[in-house]
């Protein structure tokens, strides 16, 4: 007697040799199990022929979109899009901190890159009104919120920009 | 004609950059990825976004695709990895989509089309709705095997299975499409299903 199981191995093909003809001899003289696996082969031919399900209408659109919104991004740090991140200590270094160095050593009285003598003379009086009102200073603070408002200008452009592509 | 362009020939195009290839490739597998998507995850809008995932994932990873399975062996690869790490996120306890605890739903749950009557369903809609209530896994067995035409090795190499181990799966999900469409299906006098 034969199993279904063992007719469904039949039908997807999974038997060996021997096992296979050993069927085949059993389904020549049994006509009721070849009617049976007559049905199998007719569920199987219905799960072969099942339609497939469709996403919704645009998917690939969308895809496409998608796919170029994540390559619009890739481009972006490869051409090295947060330049301005990286320019901002940069700037504040010679801006802010030049100035400061200067005066300090303004107020050591050498020259930069001189070294200082012994003895050191007395702790320098910096004059703070100056430091402030500094030119130097003042210009570097404003490139720097410049540069911070750039920063801000390019990532609102870059979010458009995926916005506009996933539409 | 560009519809008749092999995937071999679409891949070399995408992967020079040709994003219409690429398209193409999207356009002819969507229906493909989307089914198997949507037997693994058992949701359409789920379904959908998993679906897009393997199409950005496919297109990341085309360069390495060596040829040493057939290209749709690859991609439902993606597709039952994609799935899966979707699943995980949704429920991070998650360790694999086989789930041999979960009774069989008779009640519709997840199903696509859930509570429209038998009468106006055809034959295929019904074996749609019966595959839905299976497990994730058994659905999917049962899709690649018999509606992707999938061998049990390329079944292996997709699902991270030994070939007994996917032998027994399949007979398994067999075995329990059987059970849905008798005890549901049967009874409305839609289908029979020897096993």
């Amino acid at each position: 007697m034969l199993t279904d199981d063992l007719l469904w191995d039949y039908a997807d093909g999974f038997l060996g040799a021997a096992e296979k003809q050993q069927v085949e001899r059993y389904l020549q003289q049994h006509p009721d199990a070849r009617r049976r696996l007559d049905n199998i082969l007719a569920e199987k031919q219905e799960l072969f022929s099942l339609p497939l399900e469709s996403p919704n209408a645009g998917f690939a659109n969308r895809v496409m979109a998608a796919l170029a919104a994540e390559r619009v991004q890739e481009q972006a740090k490869a051409k090295g899009g947060d330049w301005i991140i990286r320019i901002i200590p940069v700037v504040f270094g010679v801006f802010v901190l030049t100035p400061v160095v200067v005066m300090v050593l303004a107020a050591l009285q050498l020259a930069p890159g001189e070294l200082p003598t012994v003895p050191l003379p007395e702790m320098p009086v910096i004059n703070w009104a100056a430091w402030v009102g500094n030119p130097i200073l003042q210009y570097g603070l404003l490139l720097t919120l410049v540069l911070i408002g750039l920063r801000f200008l390019e990532k609102y452009v870059q979010h458009w920009r995926l916005l506009h592509a996933a539409n | 004609m560009a519809a008749t362009l092999s995937d071999e020939t679409l891949i070399q195009q995408a992967l020079a950059g040709r994003q219409s290839a690429f398209a193409m490739l999207v356009k002819r597998y969507e229906k493909y990825v989307f089914t198997l998507a949507l037997r693994f995850v058992r949701n359409r809008e789920d379904a959908h976004e998993v679906a897009q995932d393997c199409f950005l994932r496919m297109f990341r990873y085309m360069a390495d695709f060596r040829g040493d399975c057939k290209f749709t062996t690859w991609i439902y690869k993606i597709v039952y990895s994609t799935s899966l790490n979707h699943l995980r996120k949704k429920t991070p306890d998650i360790l694999s989509l086989d789930d041999e605890e979960r009774p069989i739903h008779l009640k519709d749950a997840g199903a696509p089309d859930a509570g429209a009557g038998l009468e106006r369903d055809d034959r295929n809609a019904a074996l749609h709705r019966a595959i839905a209530q299976l497990s994730a896994e058994d659905a999917g067995v049962i899709t690649l095997f018999y509606l992707y035409e999938q061998s049990l090795e390329e079944i292996c190499q997709i699902m991270d299975l030994t070939m007994t181990n996917a032998k027994t799966k399949l007979c398994r999900a067999r075995q329990r499409l059987k059970t849905v469409l008798d005890t549901k299906f049967s009874a409305e006098g839609s289908l029979k299903f020897e096993v």
